[in-house]
């Protein structure tokens, strides 16, 4: 499979408001490193799976692979074309092949703009289709695609009188009208009914089938990362802690994290239920402003090597084919 | 948004109907509603509603009030009623005129301030509270002294005197929603700044432009008034309530009240009922009251 | 031990009026919780179980309206006035709200919390006596005792979560009420405070209800499991029972339809159709255009609730079965 994206040594650090004190005696700004150096591919159609806590730098993360957010360092590429340094115009041009769908639908939605209006803007903006008759019938054509049958109802309606699942396909449209290459998938069914939230995984799925598509799946729940993602990435303080195929995260997870991680999703069945032993680590995520020296993970972690942990950084390692691991248990 | 508010005497009136009315809203705005329409009839009809000429003598001078004539006839003989009548056109004609050019003003640069942001942002800011910390009427009526009488001068005065009210809602409604999500997806869609700041944060604070507007009109009539009371308005003979209110109250030792009594009450009412009308507006498109279903 | 109901609820009803007409949030709905026992309501948004939780508080907003009957302590909450429910929140029934941020007062150190909730109910303790035991209850949802000079901005959301634990058991209620009390955290604190809860549980024996979305949760946490769908609670029973042996096809669409947690079971089953209006709910059935079984009469008839193999089914599936509760003899 050829590769999609790469992104080499990414990071993003937002610098907090200064004191008046702080300004005027030029102490330099703290910083919250949300993402700090993250390098990874993503291949022509598969699934990419990025998971962690909230803090982990996830969001950032595909925030930044779109150019929605400046990169503080490193390179993004798509197709083996640099766009870290793209501009306006070219920058617009970009966004045809790159979308993105949301967490909050009715937030990423104008409240004052019919829906069929907002899936057909993407089409004016980028001048798609020769006659407003053109772009209707594709519009149409979409709506159906993501279900909001009959689609001619639906184009006049406003987001506030669909229904939650019915507002993320109506995001799902828009990000799909253009016939993206890469959609990047931002805890898109985070907010959803359980019912409803299969469904449009299987919608997620379908599409990816039909347009042939490459998606960024970002989300803190792996219990849904198995039905669509590929591989994995594991991310905790935005740093990178485990890269794998699906079977290798969650078969045989190899980072302390990702072992938390995944015992600490609640089982419904209530015989694996009581059965299983969990591995629950104390505390929460540290703060980005001061994340922990060496390893930062270390100070939750119940295999911290003593002198060698807090200190010193572990580098990724492959520790089996493609499954990479940054731990000093696997030095 | 109330601190802007807080600027409109309107506003406090529409408050202490409130108070008065308990939360009968509906009601308010009812009647509100049918004293303006019943003004604009007026001020549309004027030549059929009126009795006689208003500028032109028609009997003796402060004539009191008669069958012949309904409220009296003024110091030049004129028909006090027709006047009443025909002053509705120039009192709504200044007010819509004058809020329109300080929307006109104020929400394109309000719009710009808010989504550019940085230097620019603050020396608009700058500018326009300085006009804003100015008391009203003072401003217009240097304005209005500079510009000379004329509908369209004292409709600019009006103008400045409420731009910044638009400016002021529009800029810190267009800093917050230009961090809504929703205006990230329009950028992720690639749409230009211009188009979103058209289509997708424009209209997400024309609710609020619509509140100033209608309590915007009370006082823009109100301002007016004052400006022709102190003789800066429209030049005479033309039927204008602040300059028949000050002409009709040199005479009230002389016994003739009504030179006096139904210009101002023609000012009262129109104003009560924007103020009524404004509340009403008010509360059906402020977001934290509506249903939130 | 676990005979005693703590609290009753009978063919309660809540409906809000809103613009577009009454919403039928709450239709007929009747449970028991036992002494020392916790019940799961599961349900997904809008099928009434929040507006259950609240309005055994009387916490509901303006706009609603409540019949049937609560009972706890022989006494039925519907019809107490906010004086005599005042003695009742937080003494004998307290809740764990979803969002402890915006269930505390910002401007109000943690201790001041305390302390206002125990001079409330007991204003004969000392400040001292209640500053202690405000310490003893952070002790236990393991804060440390120092910080309850801070305001609850400055904890994490773990630690805010725990503090409202604590807030809500300082003076040891027999019944809880815990609305999606872990939503709102990542996976691990989840897990934490699950388990800080189900130790809780068992040390001041108290009952619990919990209302979540997440059946994981509650197969972690409840002895018995209600589920909800649309204002209906359309099966109840023994949490293994629900897991197992699913009796409304409701549950057993939902339960096929949530991701488990074995790897290699990658097959996607989903419910298909939208959650109904509640302004205008279907008739009969409230599930039945969305149900796979369905019958003739399942779009015409309300089902009654009868009881199979322990547990209690609202489908008309189990026609014949005993009926625990017929719809129309208690309307009557």
């Amino acid at each position: 499979m050829k590769e999609l994206i790469r992104v080499e040594n990414l990071k993003k650090h937002f610098p907090l408001k200064r004191s008046l004190i702080e300004a005027i005696t030029r102490i330099p700004p703290r910083l919250v490193k949300a993402v700090d150096g993250v390098s990874f591919t993503i291949k022509n159609g598969e699934t990419l799976g990025l998971v962690g806590e909230s803090g982990s730098g996830k969001t950032t993360t595909g925030r930044l692979i779109l150019r929605l957010i400046e990169p503080t360092n490193g390179r993004i590429l798509f197709e083996d074309k640099e766009i870290t340094s793209l501009k306006n115009e070219a920058l617009r041009k970009m966004r045809k092949d790159m979308q993105i769908i949301f967490q909050d639908p009715m937030a990423a939605l104008n409240p004052y703009m019919k829906i069929g209006e907002a899936v057909r803007h993407p089409l004016k903006i980028h001048g798609i289709g020769s006659s407003k008759k053109e772009q209707l019938d594709t519009v149409y054509n979409m709506l159906e695609k993501v279900n909001l049958t009959p689609p001619r109802n639906f184009y006049n309606r406003y987001p506030k009188e669909l229904s939650g699942g019915q507002r993320q396909r109506v995001v799902i449209a828009r990000a799909l009208i253009t016939n993206p290459r890469f959609v990047v998938a931002d805890e898109a069914l985070a907010m959803l009914d359980v019912s409803v939230r299969s469904q449009l995984l299987q919608l997620l799925l379908d599409l990816k089938n039909e347009f042939n598509l490459t998606y960024l799946f970002i989300t803190h729940d792996l219990a849904t990362t198995k039905y669509i993602c590929d591989r994995i990435i594991v991310m905790y303080l935005g740093k990178i802690v485990e890269i794998g195929s699906f079977d290798d995260i969650y078969r045989s997870p190899a980072h302390p994290y990702t072992k938390a991680l995944i015992s600490a999703v609640p089982e419904p069945d209530p015989k694996i239920q009581k059965s299983k032993k969990k591995l629950i680590p104390q505390g929460e995520v540290p703060n980005p402003i001061n994340p922990p020296s060496g390893c930062r993970f270390h100070p939750r972690c119940p295999y911290s090597i003593k002198n060698l942990c807090s200190v010193e950084e572990p580098v990724m390692k492959e520790i089996s084919d493609n499954h990479f691991v940054a731990c000093h248990l696997f030095d | 948004m109330n601190e802007v508010k807080n600027k409109f005497i309107s506003h406090h009136i529409g408050s202490l109907l409130k108070e008065i009315f308990g939360s009968g809203t509906g009601i308010i705005t009812f009647i509100g509603a049918a004293i303006l329409i019943f003004f604009v009839i007026l001020a549309i009809f004027a030549p059929q509603i009126a009795p006689y000429d208003p500028t032109v003598r028609v009997s003796r001078s402060l004539k009191p009030p008669s069958d012949e004539f309904i409220f009296g006839t003024d110091n030049l003989g004129r028909d006090v009623l027709s006047r009443v009548i025909y002053g509705a056109r120039i009192a709504l004609t200044i007010a819509f005129i004058a809020v329109l050019i300080a929307a006109a003003i104020g929400i394109p640069l309000g719009l710009i301030s808010g989504y550019i942001g940085g230097i620019l942002d603050r020396i608009i800011t700058l500018i326009m509270d300085a006009i804003y910390s100015f008391p009203g009427l003072i401003l217009a009526i240097a304005i209005a002294a500079v510009l000379g009488p004329g509908i369209l001068n004292i409709a600019i005065s009006i103008a400045v005197v409420y731009a910044p009210t638009y400016y002021r809602v529009i800029r810190n409604q267009v800093a917050s929603i230009k961090d809504e999500l929703y205006v990230e997806a329009a950028r992720a869609i690639g749409a230009r700044n211009i188009v979103i700041l058209l289509r997708y944060i424009l209209p997400n604070v024309l609710p609020s432009v619509v509140v100033v507007l209608s309590m915007n009109l009370a006082d823009a009539i109100m301002t007016e008034a004052g400006l022709s009371f102190l003789g800066l308005g429209i030049a005479p003979p033309t039927p204008d309530w602040g300059f028949d209110l000050s002409n009709g109250q040199r005479f009230v030792l002389s016994k003739a009240w009504w030179g006096l009594l139904y210009p101002g009450l023609a000012i009262i009412t129109v104003v009560l009922g924007f103020s009524m009308f404004s509340e009403g507006v008010n509360e059906y498109l402020n977001p934290t009251i509506k249903e939130k279903r | 031990m676990r005979s005693e109901k703590v609290i009753e609820i009978k063919n309660l009803r809540i409906s809000y009026l809103t613009r577009r007409g009454p919403v039928s949030a709450v239709d007929n709905v009747s449970f028991s919780i036992m002494k020392e026992e916790t019940l799961g309501l599961v349900g997904e948004s809008g099928c009434g179980k929040t507006s259950i939780g609240n309005s055994i508080l009387k916490i509901l907003p303006k706009n609603s309206s409540i019949e049937g009957k609560i009972l706890f302590e022989e006494k039925n909450l519907v019809e107490l006035g906010e004086k005599e429910m005042q003695k009742i929140r937080g003494l004998k029934i307290s809740m764990i709200f979803q969002d402890p941020m915006t269930s505390l007062n910002p401007i109000m150190k943690l201790r001041d919390h305390f302390v206002e909730t125990i001079k409330t109910h007991k204003p004969e303790i000392s400040e001292d006596k209640a500053e202690e035991m405000a310490e003893e209850a952070f002790k236990a949802v393991g804060i440390e005792p120092s910080r309850l000079k801070d305001y609850p901005f400055q904890l994490s959301g773990g630690m805010r979560q725990r503090a409202m634990i604590a807030l809500a058991l300082v003076l040891n209620p027999k019944f809880v009420i815990a609305d999606e009390p872990t939503t709102s955290l990542d996976v691990i604190v989840q897990a934490q405070i699950l388990e800080l809860l189900k130790n809780l549980k068992e040390k001041y024996k108290m009952s619990i209800m919990l209302i979540t979305h997440d059946l994981g949760v509650v197969a972690e946490m409840a002895d018995r499991i209600g589920v909800m769908y649309a204002g209906n609670l359309v099966e109840e029973g023994l949490s293994e029972k629900i897991y197992y042996e699913p009796k409304h096809p409701y549950t057993e669409a939902l339960l096929k339809s949530i991701p488990n947690t074995k790897p290699e079971d990658k097959k996607l089953i989903y419910i298909p159709g939208n959650l109904p209006d509640l302004i205008n709910p279907p008739t009969g059935c409230r599930f039945s255009p969305r149900c796979p079984k369905a019958m003739k009469i399942c779009f015409e008839e309300e089902p009654p609730i009868f009881e199979v193999d322990g547990s209690k089914v609202k489908c008309w599936l189990y026609k014949g079965a005993e009926i625990v509760e017929n719809e129309r003899v208690n309307q009557s």
